[in-house]
């Protein structure tokens, strides 16, 4: 990664650091963000799946990079090691939808929503301009583009999951209900 | 194990399980699991279930 690409990164983070906490602070609703004893049971096997999946990623990354084989690949080891956090991160996020955990209890999940589309549309921004101005270095896929690519399908993942996870429910709802 | 009993005394008292959920502070998908059986609650959770329906612990958990 270039100095300049980190400096943007890390303005970036802080950036969206900085909007959360005003919206926060600012918000005239109180974000509730609780979990009740049934999700935080559900999330800790979410965090668990999560771990394992990591520990067996980063395994497999130590074996690639011990056998030199990111010299053949057309990757670079970071954009591989983004891939599998983006990995760990699906594995917690979908299992916690799967299983109604995803939201706390009175969390305002339009706000998320609305919030997850913004990410999924500047990073494909990110990702279109990133493309513009080469996809490939010195054979290998640029970081860069390729990042904001794969942010850009995970959190599409996320999102579609759950919309359909909400018809589902809402199913469910209208089964179970007096 | 399906528990019919809160089931009952949820419908009893006119209650939607998002109504109940409101009521005890869980989501909605919670009282679904322990009405169907799918997960066994904490006395603290049972006991708050009990006060919202106005129901002893033996009434809606104690099983036979």
């Amino acid at each position: 990664m270039s100095r300049e690409y980190t400096m943007g990164l890390a303005f970036g983070i802080l950036t969206a650091l900085i909007i959360l906490l005003i919206f926060r602070k600012f918000s005239k609703k109180k974000m509730k963000g609780q979990f009740d004893e049934r999700q935080e049971l559900v999330r800790g096997r979410g965090y668990k799946y999560a771990c394992f999946t990591l520990l067996g990623l980063v395994t497999l990354d130590l074996l690639i990079e011990s056998l030199g084989a990111y010299e053949t690949l057309p990757v670079t080891r970071e954009l591989a090691l983004f891939f599998m956090i983006l990995v760990c991160i699906m594995v917690y996020a979908l299992y916690c939808i799967k299983n109604d955990s995803y939201f706390g209890v009175g969390t305002d999940a339009r706000t998320y929503r609305a919030v997850m589309w913004i990410v999924i549309v500047c990073n494909a921004v990110s990702a279109f301009s990133g493309f513009r101005s080469g996809a490939v270095v010195d054979g290998k896929l640029s970081f860069g583009p390729f990042a904001s690519l794969l942010f850009c399908i995970a959190f599409c993942i996320i999102m579609i999951t759950l919309t359909v996870k909400g018809r589902s429910a809402a199913d469910d709802e209208s089964e179970d209900e007096i | 194990m399906k528990n019919l009993k809160m089931k009952s005394a949820r419908v009893a008292k006119d209650l939607s399980q998002q109504q109940l959920a409101d009521l005890i502070g869980v989501s909605r998908q919670t009282i679904s699991a322990i009405e169907k059986g799918d997960y066994n609650p904490t006395i603290n959770l049972c006991i708050s279930i009990c006060k919202a329906l106005d129901k002893t612990l033996d009434e809606l958990f104690w099983i036979e």
